[in-house]
């Protein structure tokens, strides 16, 4: 935001801004362990995608890990381990997560086992979907923006959680797409306007899901060096908090999802 | 160790005060004692020379213009000296004490003359002072502005050994210290923030200003209160003698000055004020959602003294400036500054002069989403209310001691956050922080022979938190985790929390090789309790201030210096050669992903580790003549070691730069046209690179090694900028004076890059942000860099009657 205003500065004050693309030497360090998995209160199969990382300069953007083996178990004892299937992903074939229970991750890759955990928390319904057209300004597109509301899945802790939105089906994906909030700024229940416009007739779904705060954190962490500027405005630039383990990226995570849809009407 | 250092300075003061007191009693002494003011506008001049050249004995003007020599019985003939100045001698006979004002008119230049004035030009080299910059105001009104806004700040960057923390920023980093380690204050008041328009331009109107001093080390014990640095900013007192205006009109802002005398000689006000004027265009447009924007700052300087007789001189002076930024009526974004001060110099006799200071200081800023459901008003701010007593006596020609007190009461309001109607958001507030900042000084400059001068005193600083508040113990009193408190303390109203203090010695000596070298060394100790929580490089408004507490330990600071200085050609040319090692202990950095802003438990985001800096500063600078300006180079390493950050390894802040050379050259021409220019060059910024990248749901994120902090450069900074001044050629036979000024930054369009991120670039064009307006033929991931300035003209007339 900050950077925002300061070009829109400059802007103003009759300054041409440029960008350009830089060619630099960059170090490379070993390949690290990346991690994406994610177990939700819907029917499986769940997905552990695993990869490393990559040369900075290579076209290549990531190095599927296809010899891992790969464990989920919960706390009552029941354990599964994941089939390989293609581009680093692992899938589960019977497991069903369950709100209240505790996940546990272990790949077991290169000689080492990495271990993680995360406890499925409750999300709560969504009360409001609806949208509102807002004039363009400097700072925004016009259109129709879409507003989340919803009460506190537990009112007596910080609840965390994530947005997904679709639209016909596709998932916004961007470098600004990832929404995670918690409730403590707010009193019972929450109101959140999405950063961007639809059209009329826009068919676009939004899943919540509930996040534990390791993984709040690691998005966070995500975000902030996603957007990053190098350092000036932001802070100096550090990858996100894995919940596995200092030497891995990424994260595991269980959650409850709910979801709406709503076909944008003036 | 540390007590002993003290008790020799102790003896010290007390065998000079006995020392003089024998002297006085066998060898009849009188005083001359008065004050240099501006022939003109009876402004009183600082650091004017007074001389007697027969006994070389002698003195300098204080910051108020007033000075005192005290002499054995004789006719002597005094010199008073000053940059830009004709030169007076006055001969008087010294039986009785007197008083003697003096007033200087200013040098004419003239065309085919240098002017070549010897007297005392030498200060750089006599005095004891070291690592200390005094800016020229009128060099940097002539320097080439940005975007014709000039920044006295933008000129302070300039001097070797301090640094910007990046292009487009006013911090001013001192000899390896942060921003927030260097004192910016204007007739004495703390400014917390000297940017306007996120640090584009200082809070400084050059029209305001007087003078401008900096320490970079060897700082006088009056001096307190901040670890590297004091930024001692005097405004114009107003002319005495006549009315006079002056102003300009520039591309995106206009100025006004006016000053007049109240009572002729006596008493005199300034008033200085300056708006830019951006959003003023933005308001013809048809388009209602630009036109209803607001973007603009302003401030206001006010000064008022009166001389209420020989003895007694009150003057009153304020800042007030504030920048706005309000979006369609929807964001809006509110900073700003606002101080205050009354003193009252008195004189108890012609050799104890006392400056009595009342100063308060205020920061604050608003951020507020008007309507909706999540409209809020978050609101922020630090408030410095404090009085202070500076003594100085001029015991002899051979000590001048300066002792003082001063309290500060600090009252921090770091968030309150209230909904509007309607809004679901709740209340927010962390609770106000309230701290008192005592200090007691002395000092002696004592001249012990020719060729040793020597100034030592010592300053006690102690800070105290108290309440009301609420204290919470942690499980690891050193790793501090929110989840772990284990108990609270209610501190009642006005209950001391925590006490915090201690000695700052401080001691310079220049030792005289010649007539045109000297050597000078200092060392000096520096506290600093109050602290900006900034996790980014470039300060910004909503940087939140803490103060030192039960966690948070004052910062320390241990700076030794050594300098060789030399002028040649009758003083034309001013050489030094200056080296330092800084030693910085519970330097405060910030855990990864540290909420810095919200946070009611600060102490749990903050680690604390220790610093170091060491360089060589080289100055060359010429002051008088046609051709005026300086070359700077310094060459500095700084380091910072912080358990919990970079594996607890050291590692360089982002503005440690290795090399940084200015040149800064003006000439005139004729009376009518002068030429500037000024060169910068800079190491460029330490920052991390990645060491790879990775994919993560579908994104590409760059992997830094955690282990590598700031461990590589930013692409050198160079740049050079050009202005010209042509005066009006009317302005010979008129009494009011035009000039316009024509400024080209960044001349040679040198692509400095602002910011480098690194992200997918579409198609090879790093301007394109939206994937669904375009084809996407290749999508690669890379290091873009953002360039602010390529090159900036900019006009500016400026008027003076």
């Amino acid at each position: 935001m900050m950077k925002k205003i300061i070009l829109f500065l400059g802007i103003a004050c009759g300054l041409v801004s440029c960008l350009e693309v830089l060619e630099l030497n960059h170090d490379n360090s070993d390949p690290v362990l990346v991690v994406e998995g994610l177990i939700t209160d819907k029917p499986g199969p769940y997905t552990v995608r695993l990869s490393t990382t990559v040369s900075f300069n290579l076209s290549q953007r990531s190095n599927p890990v296809e010899d891992a083996i790969v464990t989920i178990s919960d706390d009552l004892g029941n354990q599964e381990i994941l089939n390989y299937v293609e581009n680093g992903r692992y899938e589960t074939t019977s497991m069903q997560g369950m709100i209240g229970r505790t996940y546990y991750l272990d790949v077991a890759y290169g000689g080492v086992n990495y271990k993680s955990q995360s406890t499925l928390l409750p999300v709560s319904a969504i009360d409001t979907l609806y949208s509102t057209f807002e004039k363009a300004t400097r700072f925004i597109e016009g259109g129709y923006y879409l507003s989340i509301g919803a009460k506190s899945a537990n009112p007596n802790l910080v609840n965390y959680f994530r947005w997904k939105v679709y639209e016909a089906d596709s998932l916004y994906n961007g470098v600004n797409d990832i929404m995670v909030a918690r409730d403590d700024y707010f009193e019972g229940e929450f109101v959140f306007q999405f950063g961007y416009p639809f059209e009329i007739g826009d068919t676009v779904k939004v899943e919540m899901y509930s996040l534990n705060k390791d993984a709040y954190d690691y998005y966070q962490g995500f975000v902030t060096i996603l957007q990053s500027d190098g350092g000036l405005f932001s802070p100096p630039p550090v990858n996100a908090p894995s919940n596995i383990s200092e030497r891995v990226l990424g994260i595991f995570q269980a959650c409850s999802v709910v979801s709406e849809e709503v076909i944008i009407a003036k | 160790m540390k007590s002993k250092k003290t008790a020799i300075i102790l003896i010290l003061i007390v065998h000079l005060f006995s020392g003089s007191a024998v002297a006085l009693q066998t060898d009849e002494k009188f005083t001359i004692s008065g004050y240099v003011r501006d022939a003109e506008s009876g402004e009183s001049l600082i650091g004017v020379s007074v001389f007697d050249p027969v006994q070389s004995k002698g003195t300098v003007t204080n910051i108020y213009g007033f000075y005192s020599l005290s002499l054995s019985s004789a006719e002597y003939t005094i010199r008073f000296s000053f940059i830009g100045y004709k030169s007076q001698n006055v001969t008087i006979l010294l039986n009785r004490n007197q008083t003697l004002d003096i007033e200087l008119s200013t040098e004419v230049l003239q065309m085919d003359e240098l002017v070549v004035s010897a007297d005392k030009m030498d200060k750089n080299v006599t005095e004891v002072r070291m690592s200390t910059e005094k800016l020229n105001i009128q060099q940097v009104i002539n320097m080439p502005a940005l975007m014709g806004e000039v920044d006295v700040i933008r000129g302070v960057q300039l001097l070797p050994g301090i640094q910007s923390a990046g292009e487009g920023t006013t911090g001013v980093l001192v000899r390896g210290g942060s921003a927030d380690q260097t004192l910016i204050q204007i007739d004495e008041a703390t400014v917390f923030n000297p940017s306007h328009f996120m640090g584009f331009f200082s809070v400084f109107n050059p029209d305001a200003i007087k003078d401008l001093e900096i320490y970079k080390g060897g700082i006088p014990s009056k001096y307190g209160g901040r670890l590297s640095s004091i930024m001692d900013v005097r405004m114009k007192e107003g002319n005495k003698k006549k009315f006079g205006a002056s102003g300009g009109i520039g591309l995106i802002s206009s100025r006004l000055t006016v000053e007049a005398p109240i009572i002729k000689n006596k008493s005199s006000f300034i008033v200085s004020a300056r708006r830019t004027y951006a959003d003023l265009f933005a308001k013809l447009s048809p388009d209602t959602t630009i036109n209803k924007n607001k973007l603009f700052f302003y401030d206001v300087n006010v000064k008022a003294n009166y001389e209420i007789n020989d003895r007694n001189n009150l003057f009153v002076s304020g800042y007030f400036g504030r920048d706005v930024f309000d979006f369609d009526d929807e964001f809006r974004l509110e900073w700003g500054n606002k101080t205050g001060t009354v003193r009252w110099n008195h004189l108890f006799s012609n050799r104890l002069f006392l400056n009595t200071t009342l100063l308060h200081s205020k920061f604050d800023y608003l951020i507020g989403i008007d309507s909706g459901a999540e409209s809020f008003k978050w609101t922020s701010g630090l408030e410095e209310t404090s009085g202070k007593l500076d003594f100085t006596f001029f015991a002899n020609p051979n000590n001048q001691i300066d002792f003082g007190y001063s309290a500060s009461y600090h009252k921090f309001t770091p968030a309150v956050i209230s909904p509007s109607e309607g809004s679901l958001i709740g209340n927010y507030r962390i609770d106000d922080l309230f701290a008192i900042e005592h200090a007691l000084y002395v000092g002696n400059e004592h001249k012990i022979s020719d060729k040793w001068l020597v100034a030592y005193g010592v300053r006690y600083s102690l800070f105290q938190n108290f309440g009301p508040a609420d204290i919470y113990t942690y499980q690891n009193g050193n790793d501090r985790v929110l989840s772990e408190i284990t108990d609270t303390t209610r501190y009642s109203k006005r209950e001391v929390i925590k006490t915090q203090g201690g000695i700052e010695p401080r001691v310079s000596a220049r030792y005289q090789l010649n007539n045109t070298s000297s050597l000078k060394v200092s060392y000096n100790r520096t506290r600093q309790y109050l602290q900006l929580a900034s996790n980014s490089s470039a300060g910004l408004p909503i940087d939140r201030w803490v103060p030192s507490d039960a966690y948070i330990k004052p910062q320390i600071g241990d700076q030794v210096a050594l300098g060789y200085f030399k002028n040649w050609s009758d003083n034309k040319f001013e050489t030094s050669i200056e080296g330092y090692y800084k030693n910085m202990k519970n330097q405060i950095d910030f855990k990864d992903g540290a909420d810095l802003l919200f946070s009611k438990n600060i102490e749990t985001e903050i680690l604390s580790g220790k610093a170091w800096s060491y360089g060589i500063e080289l100055l060359l600078k010429r002051n008088i003549g046609r051709t005026t300006g300086w070359i700077g180079y310094s060459i500095s390493k700084t380091r910072r070691q912080v358990p919990g950050i970079n594996g607890g390894r050291a590692y360089s802040p982002r503005y440690d730069r290795t090399h940084d050379i200015s040149l800064v050259v003006s000439h005139e021409l004729n009376e009518l046209i002068t030429f500037s220019g000024n060169w910068i060059f800079a190491t460029g910024s330490a920052v991390s690179r990645p060491k790879g990248k990775y994919e993560f749901e579908g994104q590409s994120v760059a992997y830094y090694d955690a282990l590598d902090r700031n461990g590589y450069r930013m692409p050198n900074y160079h740049r050079m900028d050009l202005s010209v001044t042509i005066q009006s050629k009317k302005n010979m036979n008129r009494r009011c004076k035009s000039s316009w000024n024509i400024s080209i930054y960044n001349v040679y369009m040198k692509k400095n890059p602002w910011s480098i991120e690194y992200r997918d670039v579409i198609n090879g064009d790093p301007n394109i942000d939206d994937t669904n307006k375009v084809v996407v033929q290749s999508r690669e991931f890379k290091p873009v860099s953002t360039i602010l300035f390529k090159l900036v003209p900019s006009i500016t007339y400026n008027f003076k009657f």
